[in-house]
């Protein structure tokens, strides 16, 4: 199975929201702007995970056992990189 | 700086970023810091610089299918974990050393690209749209060129690794992106098409940055108005990179790159 043109209308959605956030972040002044360039941090954190995350499940249903669990462990090491940084 | 030249500086490292597979931090970190940012500061907009072009590239480049996301997976496995230790270690090396190390890296990576002529994965006449994109369980696949279609096969495989590596490494001991290392790796050392190392690289950088913003916005560095700035300039600018790599021919991506490389590596060695 291949999503790959599901996923691509999905980030464009993501683009359009973060670039509205964005604009908002950087020209509405006081907590609404705040936020809204807050919002448009955590798409950016956000959208590479759920890429990753997404061609886990998209390699797992078409049975590409190997990629899938090289998708895992990409995963994981970046929830490891996250927890260390954080903690340090 | 002011706004306007920061949204311009960002439009700017992001569009040439994404062209290129850079991702833009190495690019527009240094300006910033000239422009008299503190660095602690600078870092976290060039990773907001990554990730914006990294989105803004992602659908255009999804739909050309010209990203090999199982490469930009293995080898980020490798990066990713060498970055953390090079985030790790980071304390451990000279800031000077470390400039002139990585300008000797760009230096090299330019010289690389730039002296080869020609397109090595020539179009193969059999293929049809049917077959761009990857061919699972391998790291092979085609890609469109104007009206023909390339296969092609990442080659030296624990060679790349390596490189892919020390590109993580580096990206973690400098705060900087590797994308400046992961594209002409994967062009030069393991033979994917430019235009496809440089999607798939821009595919990896927005996943490194991802991991880099988390941990500048916990530390309370990322200045909100500043990054919503530079992520929308970004978001342009990343678009109208991935518009110009698309209808540009790779000789000239490959010798284009060679020659930003070139500038970084100099720049670098000379601010050391």
């Amino acid at each position: 199975m291949n999503d790959l043109n599901t996923l691509s209308k999905i980030l464009m959605v993501a683009l359009v929201i973060t670039f509205a956030c964005a604009l908002g972040g950087a020209f509405i002044p006081g907590t609404v702007g705040q936020w809204s360039g807050t919002a448009c941090i955590i798409i950016l954190i956000a959208v590479p995970v759920l890429r990753v995350t997404w061609l886990v499940v998209d390699w797992t249903r078409a049975r590409d056992v190997k990629f899938a669990l090289l998708g895992c462990a990409l995963l994981v090491v970046l929830a490891t990189s996250g927890a260390i940084a954080l903690l340090r | 700086m002011n706004p306007v030249a920061l949204a311009f500086a960002a439009f700017l490292t992001a569009a040439i970023g994404t062209l290129g597979g850079l991702g833009g931090a190495i690019l527009l970190v240094p300006i910033l810091v000239l422009s008299g940012m503190e660095a602690k500061f600078a870092a976290p907009l060039g990773l907001v610089s990554v990730a914006a072009g990294s989105l803004a590239a992602a659908p255009h480049q999804l739909t050309a299918r010209v990203v090999n996301h199982r490469l930009g997976v293995a080898t980020e496995i490798v990066a990713s974990s060498a970055a953390l230790v090079g985030a790790l270690v980071s304390g451990l090396i000279g800031q000077s050393l470390l400039a002139v190390l990585l300008g000797c890296v760009a230096l090299v990576a330019a010289f690389a690209g730039g002296r080869r002529k020609g397109i090595r994965n020539l179009p193969d006449p059999s293929l049809t749209a049917a077959d761009v994109g990857e061919t699972p369980g391998t790291l092979a696949g085609a890609y469109p060129l104007g009206d023909e279609f390339v296969p092609y096969r990442a080659k030296r495989l624990p060679v790349g690794l390596l490189g892919m590596g020390m590109a993580g490494l580096i990206s973690g001991l400098s705060g900087v992106g590797g994308g400046w290392v992961k594209t002409p790796t994967a062009s030069e050392v393991m033979h994917v098409p430019v235009k496809v190392a440089a999607a798939t690289s821009t595919f990896t950088v927005g996943v490194t940055a991802a991991v880099g913003l988390l941990v500048y916005e916990s530390q309370g560095r990322v200045v909100v108005s500043d990054a919503a700035l530079v992520a929308a300039a970004g978001l342009v600018g990343g678009t109208v990179g991935v518009r110009l790599q698309h209808v540009l021919p790779p000789p000239l991506v490959r010798r284009g790159l060679s020659v930003i490389l070139a500038v970084i590596g100099v720049l670098l060695i000379v601010r050391r």
